[in-house]
Protein backbone atom coordinates (compact mmCIF):
# COMPACT_ATOMS: atom_id res chain seq x y z
CA UNK A 1 0.00 0.00 0.00
CA UNK A 2 2.82 2.33 1.05
CA UNK A 3 4.81 1.63 -2.10
CA UNK A 4 1.69 2.09 -4.29
CA UNK A 5 1.12 5.42 -2.57
CA UNK A 6 4.74 6.37 -3.23
CA UNK A 7 4.36 5.42 -6.88
CA UNK A 8 1.21 7.49 -7.18
CA UNK A 9 2.96 10.43 -5.52
CA UNK A 10 5.87 10.08 -7.98
CA UNK A 11 3.55 10.05 -10.98
CA UNK A 12 1.65 13.07 -9.63
CA UNK A 13 4.95 14.95 -9.17
CA UNK A 14 6.01 14.09 -12.72
CA UNK A 15 2.67 15.28 -14.07
CA UNK A 16 3.00 18.46 -12.04
CA UNK A 17 6.47 19.15 -13.48
CA UNK A 18 5.22 18.36 -16.97
CA UNK A 19 2.37 20.85 -16.60
CA UNK A 20 4.85 23.45 -15.29
CA UNK A 21 7.11 22.80 -18.29
CA UNK A 22 4.14 23.14 -20.63
CA UNK A 23 3.04 26.39 -18.99
CA UNK A 24 6.53 27.86 -19.50
CA UNK A 25 7.36 26.53 -22.94
CA UNK A 26 4.05 26.62 -24.84
CA UNK A 27 3.70 30.45 -24.80
CA UNK A 28 7.28 30.78 -26.03
CA UNK A 29 6.74 28.24 -28.80
CA UNK A 30 3.42 29.85 -29.71
CA UNK A 31 5.14 33.23 -30.01
CA UNK A 32 7.86 31.76 -32.22
CA UNK A 33 5.20 30.06 -34.36
CA UNK A 34 3.33 33.35 -34.82
CA UNK A 35 6.64 35.07 -35.66
CA UNK A 36 7.30 32.49 -38.38
CA UNK A 37 3.86 33.18 -39.85
CA UNK A 38 4.51 36.92 -39.83
CA UNK A 39 7.95 36.43 -41.40
CA UNK A 40 6.31 34.46 -44.20
CA UNK A 41 3.41 36.84 -44.74
CA UNK A 42 5.53 40.00 -44.58
CA UNK A 43 8.25 38.54 -46.80
CA UNK A 44 11.00 38.98 -44.18
CA UNK A 45 12.14 35.44 -44.76
CA UNK A 46 12.16 33.18 -47.76
CA UNK A 47 8.88 31.24 -47.92
CA UNK A 48 10.58 27.84 -47.63
CA UNK A 49 12.55 28.88 -44.55
CA UNK A 50 9.49 30.41 -42.87
CA UNK A 51 7.38 27.32 -43.60
CA UNK A 52 10.13 25.11 -42.18
CA UNK A 53 10.21 27.28 -39.06
CA UNK A 54 6.41 26.98 -38.67
CA UNK A 55 6.59 23.21 -39.07
CA UNK A 56 9.34 22.94 -36.42
CA UNK A 57 7.50 25.07 -33.85
CA UNK A 58 4.20 23.30 -34.55
CA UNK A 59 5.82 19.89 -34.10
CA UNK A 60 7.53 21.05 -30.90
CA UNK A 61 4.26 22.40 -29.52
CA UNK A 62 2.36 19.19 -30.28
CA UNK A 63 5.10 17.04 -28.73
CA UNK A 64 5.05 19.13 -25.55
CA UNK A 65 1.25 19.40 -25.22
CA UNK A 66 0.54 15.78 -26.16
CA UNK A 67 3.66 13.70 -25.45
CA UNK A 68 1.74 10.49 -26.27
CA UNK A 69 1.74 11.59 -29.93
CA UNK A 70 5.51 11.01 -30.08
CA UNK A 71 4.96 7.53 -28.66
CA UNK A 72 2.42 6.69 -31.39
CA UNK A 73 4.62 8.11 -34.18
CA UNK A 74 7.64 6.24 -32.80
CA UNK A 75 5.65 2.99 -32.86
CA UNK A 76 4.59 3.62 -36.47
CA UNK A 77 8.18 4.10 -37.64
CA UNK A 78 9.49 1.21 -35.55
CA UNK A 79 11.37 3.14 -32.87
CA UNK A 80 10.95 2.00 -29.28
CA UNK A 81 10.14 5.18 -27.36
CA UNK A 82 8.84 8.64 -28.12
CA UNK A 83 11.91 10.15 -26.48
CA UNK A 84 14.14 8.09 -28.78
CA UNK A 85 12.23 9.44 -31.81
CA UNK A 86 12.76 13.00 -30.62
CA UNK A 87 16.46 12.30 -30.05
CA UNK A 88 16.98 10.75 -33.51
CA UNK A 89 15.17 13.62 -35.23
CA UNK A 90 17.27 16.08 -33.23
CA UNK A 91 20.55 14.34 -34.20
CA UNK A 92 19.62 14.36 -37.92
CA UNK A 93 18.58 18.01 -37.76
CA UNK A 94 21.82 18.86 -35.95
CA UNK A 95 24.00 17.14 -38.57
CA UNK A 96 22.12 18.81 -41.41
CA UNK A 97 22.59 22.17 -39.69
CA UNK A 98 26.31 21.51 -39.24
CA UNK A 99 26.77 20.81 -42.96
CA UNK A 100 24.68 23.86 -43.84
CA UNK A 101 26.65 26.22 -41.64
CA UNK A 102 29.99 24.71 -42.66
CA UNK A 103 29.27 25.37 -46.32
CA UNK A 104 28.09 28.87 -45.42
CA UNK A 105 31.35 29.51 -43.58
CA UNK A 106 33.37 28.21 -46.53
CA UNK A 107 31.53 30.61 -48.86
CA UNK A 108 32.09 33.51 -46.47
CA UNK A 109 35.80 32.71 -46.24
CA UNK A 110 36.01 32.58 -50.03
CA UNK A 111 34.29 35.98 -50.29
CA UNK A 112 36.68 37.50 -47.76
CA UNK A 113 39.64 36.13 -49.70
CA UNK A 114 38.29 37.61 -52.94
CA UNK A 115 37.93 41.03 -51.30
CA UNK A 116 41.41 40.89 -49.76
CA UNK A 117 42.83 39.80 -53.11
CA UNK A 118 41.09 42.63 -54.95
CA UNK A 119 42.58 45.24 -52.61
CA UNK A 120 46.01 43.62 -52.77
CA UNK A 121 46.12 43.69 -56.58
CA UNK A 122 44.68 47.20 -56.79
CA UNK A 123 47.34 48.47 -54.39
CA UNK A 124 50.33 46.57 -55.73
CA UNK A 125 53.62 48.46 -55.61
CA UNK A 126 56.85 47.85 -57.45
CA UNK A 127 59.52 48.98 -55.04
CA UNK A 128 60.24 52.16 -57.00
CA UNK A 129 57.45 54.24 -55.45
CA UNK A 130 56.99 55.18 -51.81
CA UNK A 131 54.55 52.96 -50.02
CA UNK A 132 52.21 53.33 -47.12
CA UNK A 133 51.36 50.71 -44.56
CA UNK A 134 48.34 48.45 -45.11
CA UNK A 135 46.67 49.97 -42.05
CA UNK A 136 46.44 53.21 -43.95
CA UNK A 137 44.37 51.63 -46.70
CA UNK A 138 41.26 52.97 -45.03
CA UNK A 139 41.26 56.73 -44.81
CA UNK A 140 44.63 57.64 -46.35
CA UNK A 141 45.22 58.00 -50.11
CA UNK A 142 46.40 54.68 -51.49
CA UNK A 143 49.96 54.25 -52.81
CA UNK A 144 50.62 55.00 -56.44
CA UNK A 145 49.40 51.88 -58.27
CA UNK A 146 51.71 50.04 -60.63
CA UNK A 147 51.07 50.34 -64.36
CA UNK A 148 49.36 47.21 -65.50
CA UNK A 149 47.87 46.28 -62.14
CA UNK A 150 44.41 46.92 -63.60
CA UNK A 151 44.31 46.13 -67.26
CA UNK A 152 47.63 46.28 -69.11
CA UNK A 153 49.17 43.00 -70.08
CA UNK A 154 52.58 44.00 -71.46
CA UNK A 155 55.47 42.28 -69.71
CA UNK A 156 57.94 44.27 -67.58
CA UNK B 1 69.56 27.33 -71.69
CA UNK B 2 69.61 27.21 -75.48
CA UNK B 3 66.05 28.49 -75.92
CA UNK B 4 65.87 32.29 -76.02
CA UNK B 5 68.55 34.18 -74.16
CA UNK B 6 66.03 36.47 -72.53
CA UNK B 7 64.09 33.58 -70.98
CA UNK B 8 64.58 34.98 -67.49
CA UNK B 9 62.50 38.04 -68.40
CA UNK B 10 59.60 35.80 -69.35
CA UNK B 11 59.49 34.29 -65.86
CA UNK B 12 57.56 35.68 -62.90
CA UNK B 13 58.60 34.28 -59.54
CA UNK B 14 55.74 34.42 -57.03
CA UNK B 15 56.30 34.14 -53.29
CA UNK B 16 53.74 34.07 -50.50
CA UNK B 17 55.25 35.48 -47.31
CA UNK B 18 53.91 35.38 -43.80
CA UNK B 19 56.04 36.74 -40.95
CA UNK B 20 59.27 36.23 -42.87
CA UNK B 21 60.96 39.54 -41.99
CA UNK B 22 64.15 37.68 -40.98
CA UNK B 23 64.56 35.73 -44.22
CA UNK B 24 62.70 37.56 -46.95
CA UNK B 25 65.38 40.11 -47.90
CA UNK B 26 68.01 37.41 -48.30
CA UNK B 27 65.68 35.31 -50.48
CA UNK B 28 64.74 38.32 -52.61
CA UNK B 29 68.39 39.34 -53.05
CA UNK B 30 69.20 35.86 -54.36
CA UNK B 31 66.27 35.91 -56.77
CA UNK B 32 66.68 39.39 -58.21
CA UNK B 33 70.26 38.58 -59.23
CA UNK B 34 68.69 36.29 -61.83
CA UNK B 35 65.07 37.36 -62.30
CA UNK B 36 63.66 40.80 -62.90
CA UNK B 37 60.05 39.86 -62.19
CA UNK B 38 59.63 38.85 -58.59
CA UNK B 39 56.22 39.12 -56.90
CA UNK B 40 55.90 38.95 -53.13
CA UNK B 41 52.47 38.63 -51.58
CA UNK B 42 52.60 39.61 -47.93
CA UNK B 43 49.85 37.56 -46.34
CA UNK B 44 48.94 39.85 -43.46
CA UNK B 45 52.30 39.64 -41.69
CA UNK B 46 52.68 41.31 -38.31
CA UNK B 47 56.47 41.40 -38.11
CA UNK B 48 57.27 44.05 -40.70
CA UNK B 49 57.73 41.68 -43.65
CA UNK B 50 56.08 44.20 -45.97
CA UNK B 51 58.47 46.95 -44.88
CA UNK B 52 61.45 44.66 -45.63
CA UNK B 53 60.07 43.85 -49.08
CA UNK B 54 59.19 47.49 -49.84
CA UNK B 55 62.91 48.35 -49.65
CA UNK B 56 63.64 46.03 -52.58
CA UNK B 57 62.92 46.30 -56.26
CA UNK B 58 60.15 43.71 -56.47
CA UNK B 59 56.38 43.75 -56.81
CA UNK B 60 54.71 43.83 -53.40
CA UNK B 61 51.08 42.94 -52.79
CA UNK B 62 49.61 43.01 -49.31
CA UNK B 63 46.76 40.97 -47.94
CA UNK B 64 45.26 43.16 -45.23
CA UNK B 65 44.46 40.06 -43.24
CA UNK B 66 46.05 36.63 -43.20
CA UNK B 67 44.29 34.34 -45.67
CA UNK B 68 46.76 31.46 -46.04
CA UNK B 69 49.49 30.41 -48.41
CA UNK B 70 47.10 29.07 -51.03
CA UNK B 71 45.20 32.35 -51.15
CA UNK B 72 48.42 34.39 -51.32
CA UNK B 73 49.79 32.29 -54.17
CA UNK B 74 46.55 32.67 -56.14
CA UNK B 75 46.79 36.45 -55.63
CA UNK B 76 50.38 36.44 -56.86
CA UNK B 77 49.56 34.22 -59.84
CA UNK B 78 46.64 36.43 -60.84
CA UNK B 79 48.84 39.51 -60.62
CA UNK B 80 51.62 37.89 -62.64
CA UNK B 81 49.10 36.98 -65.36
CA UNK B 82 47.89 40.59 -65.43
CA UNK B 83 51.49 41.66 -65.95
CA UNK B 84 51.86 39.31 -68.91
CA UNK B 85 53.87 36.48 -67.38
CA UNK B 86 54.65 33.61 -69.76
CA UNK B 87 55.81 31.24 -67.06
CA UNK B 88 54.99 31.52 -63.37
CA UNK B 89 57.17 29.94 -60.70
CA UNK B 90 56.03 29.58 -57.10
CA UNK B 91 58.88 29.82 -54.61
CA UNK B 92 58.88 29.62 -50.82
CA UNK B 93 59.81 32.74 -48.88
CA UNK B 94 61.51 30.93 -46.01
CA UNK B 95 64.77 30.25 -47.84
CA UNK B 96 64.23 26.49 -48.24
CA UNK B 97 64.35 26.58 -52.01
CA UNK B 98 67.34 27.00 -54.29
CA UNK B 99 66.88 29.60 -57.02
CA UNK B 100 69.33 27.63 -59.19
CA UNK B 101 66.64 24.94 -59.55
CA UNK B 102 64.31 27.34 -61.35
CA UNK B 103 66.06 26.92 -64.69
CA UNK B 104 65.47 23.15 -64.66
CA UNK B 105 61.85 23.75 -63.70
CA UNK B 106 61.03 26.18 -66.52
CA UNK B 107 63.08 24.62 -69.32
CA UNK B 108 60.48 21.93 -70.25
CA UNK B 109 57.71 24.53 -70.19
CA UNK B 110 59.56 27.04 -72.35
CA UNK B 111 60.47 24.18 -74.67
CA UNK B 112 56.77 23.26 -75.02
CA UNK B 113 57.29 19.78 -73.58
CA UNK B 114 54.84 20.26 -70.74
CA UNK B 115 52.56 22.82 -69.09
CA UNK B 116 53.50 22.42 -65.44
CA UNK B 117 56.48 21.16 -63.48
CA UNK B 118 56.56 20.17 -59.83
CA UNK B 119 59.76 20.14 -57.84
CA UNK B 120 60.53 16.95 -55.92
CA UNK B 121 62.94 16.83 -53.01
CA UNK B 122 62.78 13.04 -53.06
CA UNK B 123 63.99 12.93 -56.67
CA UNK B 124 66.52 15.63 -55.81
CA UNK B 125 67.93 16.22 -52.37
CA UNK B 126 66.42 17.27 -49.01
CA UNK B 127 69.26 18.63 -46.89
CA UNK B 128 68.90 18.15 -43.13
CA UNK B 129 65.38 16.77 -43.37
CA UNK B 130 64.35 15.18 -40.07
CA UNK B 131 63.03 11.63 -40.23
CA UNK B 132 59.67 12.67 -38.78
CA UNK B 133 59.18 15.27 -41.51
CA UNK B 134 60.15 12.75 -44.18
CA UNK B 135 57.59 10.30 -42.80
CA UNK B 136 54.80 12.89 -42.67
CA UNK B 137 55.49 13.84 -46.29
CA UNK B 138 55.54 10.21 -47.39
CA UNK B 139 52.18 9.61 -45.70
CA UNK B 140 50.88 12.68 -47.51
CA UNK B 141 51.96 11.17 -50.82
CA UNK B 142 50.14 7.91 -50.02
CA UNK B 143 47.05 9.84 -49.00
CA UNK B 144 47.05 11.79 -52.27
CA UNK B 145 47.40 8.55 -54.18
CA UNK B 146 44.49 7.00 -52.30
CA UNK B 147 42.18 10.00 -52.61
CA UNK B 148 43.06 11.41 -56.03
CA UNK B 149 44.59 8.40 -57.74
CA UNK B 150 47.66 10.52 -58.51
CA UNK B 151 51.12 9.28 -57.72
CA UNK B 152 53.80 11.94 -57.34
CA UNK B 153 56.96 11.75 -55.31
CA UNK B 154 56.58 15.10 -53.51
CA UNK B 155 53.12 16.66 -53.28
CA UNK B 156 53.85 19.43 -50.77
CA UNK B 157 56.80 21.07 -52.49
CA UNK B 158 56.26 24.79 -52.98
CA UNK B 159 58.64 24.98 -55.94
CA UNK B 160 56.52 24.65 -59.08
CA UNK B 161 56.21 26.23 -62.49
CA UNK B 162 53.23 26.75 -64.77
CA UNK B 163 52.82 27.93 -68.32
CA UNK B 164 50.62 30.98 -68.74
CA UNK B 165 47.78 28.83 -70.08
CA UNK B 166 47.96 26.35 -67.21
CA UNK B 167 48.21 29.14 -64.63
CA UNK B 168 45.20 30.92 -66.16
CA UNK B 169 43.08 27.82 -65.69
CA UNK B 170 44.06 27.40 -62.05
CA UNK B 171 41.67 28.60 -59.39
CA UNK B 172 42.92 27.82 -55.92
CA UNK B 173 39.99 27.74 -53.50
CA UNK B 174 41.75 26.09 -50.57
CA UNK B 175 43.30 29.09 -48.89
CA UNK B 176 45.54 27.27 -46.42
CA UNK B 177 48.06 24.46 -46.85
CA UNK B 178 45.75 22.05 -48.69
CA UNK B 179 46.22 24.15 -51.86
CA UNK B 180 49.14 21.96 -52.94
CA UNK B 181 46.85 18.95 -53.42
CA UNK B 182 44.26 21.14 -55.10
CA UNK B 183 46.78 22.54 -57.60
CA UNK B 184 47.92 19.11 -58.67
CA UNK B 185 44.33 17.91 -58.83
CA UNK B 186 43.31 20.76 -61.11
CA UNK B 187 46.33 20.41 -63.38
CA UNK B 188 45.58 16.73 -63.92
CA UNK B 189 41.81 17.12 -64.20
CA UNK B 190 42.18 19.86 -66.83
CA UNK B 191 44.51 17.69 -68.86
CA UNK B 192 47.68 19.78 -68.62
CA UNK B 193 50.94 17.92 -69.16
CA UNK B 194 53.12 17.87 -66.07
CA UNK B 195 56.46 16.58 -64.99
CA UNK B 196 58.42 16.19 -61.77
CA UNK B 197 61.82 17.82 -61.55
CA UNK B 198 64.53 17.02 -58.97
CA UNK B 199 65.16 20.02 -56.73
CA UNK B 200 67.03 20.83 -53.54
CA UNK B 201 65.39 21.74 -50.25
CA UNK B 202 67.45 23.15 -47.39
CA UNK B 203 65.97 22.81 -43.92
CA UNK B 204 66.83 25.23 -41.16
CA UNK B 205 65.57 25.45 -37.60
CA UNK B 206 63.21 28.31 -38.51
CA UNK B 207 61.80 26.59 -41.58
CA UNK B 208 61.26 23.36 -39.63
CA UNK B 209 59.43 25.28 -36.91
CA UNK B 210 57.11 26.76 -39.53
CA UNK B 211 56.65 23.60 -41.54
CA UNK B 212 53.93 21.01 -41.31
CA UNK B 213 53.46 19.27 -38.02
CA UNK B 214 51.46 16.05 -37.71
CA UNK B 215 48.48 18.12 -36.62
CA UNK B 216 48.76 20.34 -39.68
CA UNK B 217 49.04 17.24 -41.88
CA UNK B 218 45.82 15.89 -40.35
CA UNK B 219 44.07 19.19 -40.96
CA UNK B 220 45.16 19.18 -44.60
CA UNK B 221 43.92 15.61 -45.05
CA UNK B 222 40.52 16.44 -43.54
CA UNK B 223 40.18 19.58 -45.69
CA UNK B 224 40.97 17.60 -48.84
CA UNK B 225 38.42 14.91 -47.91
CA UNK B 226 35.71 17.44 -47.01
CA UNK B 227 36.30 19.27 -50.28
CA UNK B 228 35.65 16.04 -52.15
CA UNK B 229 32.37 15.51 -50.27
CA UNK B 230 30.95 19.04 -50.09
Amino acid sequence: MGSAQDRLAGVAQKDHLMILFQIISIPIIAALFVRSILNCVQGRQRRGVALLGMAVWLAAGIAILWPEVTVRVAAIVGIGRGADLVLYVFVIAFLVSCFYFYTKILKLEANITELVRYFAIQNATDGKTETETPDQLFGVPKPHPVEGSKSETSPK
Amino acid sequence: MEASRDWRHRIFVVMAAYNEAKNIKNVIDRLIRQFSNVVVVDDGSRDGTDAMVACTNVFLLRHITNRGQGAALQTGIQFALLKGAEVIVTFDADGQHDERDIEALVEPILGGECDATFGSRFLGHAHNIPLSRRMILKVGILFTWAVSGVRVSDIHNGLRAFSRQAASSLHITMDRMAHASEMLDQIIRLGWRYREIPVNIYYSRESLAKGQSSWEALKIASQVLLKKII
